[in-house]
């Protein structure tokens, strides 16, 4: 038997279909364009489908102001989070190293030398492309050979991430872990 | 009201106890231990859920409504496992931006920032990974892949092929 409540339930579900529909036909219609211009326009189209089906649903129901409230943070994090999947989804073929060299060893056949793949993806490489990606997305910018913060986004999110590690692992395997400027490098 | 109480009360459980495991002794394989911990959580909310309303304490969900929080802890579960491995495991673009953050306006010199890369993102570390992973093997000095490994190794080149995407990493 029909349960209207279902629409509710699907609701974020309709928004991620939505969202990946649109980022592939996108992606797929400007190759040359840069990946997150896609999953932006299509988290966004996604996001207000499911903004507007979960509102719509709640005002036409009998609910009380809490619970409809409630309801709808519930689903306002279900898409958050699906949205979020999706995203890593095709990020990880952007910036994922592992993936990179699941697939490179994957495509030579009969597997790959470590030699090749030490090599082939040395830290200074990885560096390098990493630099390069931040450069031109703006959250770095050089100037007199030194290296600042430009577009605050990104860099919010990773001080984010970091009270996030602190939370999680705790003060001692925090502190342990975190990267230090090499000696030869410190300021005497 | 009701199912988004226990919809955040099942997975908030399940992150308390997560919490709790991790202070006590960091898992080797922290992803697996996770998703076990997030599965039992569930199973032991909706376990209590079924318990509660056939003793009467609970008015009974629709079916729908049972989907609801198990779409919702699902969700907030893979959301956080992809969360978690950028903690488990470094992310270099994030860590240079925290490093150069640090330094406040006086900014970081190219040796500094690749000085520090090269403690938290060595190849090594993404190869023992995937040993461990059981994704790849080595021997004689070559990698080869599992029938795991090759398994994702083709799932993620017809993605990124489908997406009409350039190698990345």
């Amino acid at each position: 038997m029909y349960d209207p409540y279902a629409v509710l339930v699907l609701a974020p579900v309709f928004g991620l279909m939505v969202y990946a529909v649109s980022q592939i036909v996108i992606i797929r219609a400007a190759p040359d364009r840069s990946p997150y211009f896609s999953m932006f326009v299509g988290n966004i189209a996604g996001f207000l489908l499911s903004l507007v089906v979960t509102i719509g649903w709640l005002w036409g129901s009998e609910l009380s102001t809490p619970n409809k409230v409630a309801l709808f943070a519930m689903n306002f994090a279900i898409y958050l989070g699906v949205g979020f999947c999706y995203f890593n989804l095709v990020n990880i073929i952007i910036a994922s190293l592992r993936v990179r060299m699941l697939e490179e060893i994957w495509l030579a056949g009969d597997g790959l030398p470590a030699r090749q793949l030490l090599d082939g993806y040395n830290s200074e490489k990885v560096f390098e492309v990493r630099i390069a990606r931040l450069l031109n997305g703006g959250h770095l910018v050089e100037s007199d050979g030194r290296f600042v913060n430009g577009k605050k986004r990104f860099l919010w999110l990773a001080l984010f991430w970091e009270v996030l590690r602190r939370v999680i692992l705790g003060r001692k395997r925090f502190a342990a872990g975190r990267p230090k400027v090499p000696s030869s490098l410190r300021a005497p | 009201m009701w199912v988004t109480a226990v919809a955040f009360g099942i997975f908030f459980a399940g992150f308390f106890v997560h919490l709790l495991v991790w202070r006590i002794s960091l898992p080797t394989r922290q992803t697996a231990a996770l998703v076990v911990i997030f599965f039992l959580s569930l199973v032991g909310g909706m376990t209590t859920l079924f318990a509660c309303v056939a003793a009467g304490y609970a008015t009974p969900f629709r079916v729908w409504e049972y989907l609801h929080v198990i779409l919702f802890h699902l969700t907030l579960m893979f959301t956080y496992l992809i969360v978690y491995t950028s903690i488990e495991e470094r992310s270099p673009s994030m860590t240079l931006l925290v490093f150069v953050h640090e330094a406040g306006k006086t900014g970081r010199t190219r040796e500094e920032m690749a000085g520090v890369l090269t403690g938290i993102a060595p190849v090594e570390i993404r190869l023992r990974g995937m040993v461990r992973d059981h994704l790849t093997v080595e021997s004689d000095g070559v990698c080869r892949l599992t029938s795991k490994g090759r398994a994702w190794a083709c799932v993620f080149s017809t993605w990124r092929r489908f997406l009409k995407m350039k190698k990345g990493g």
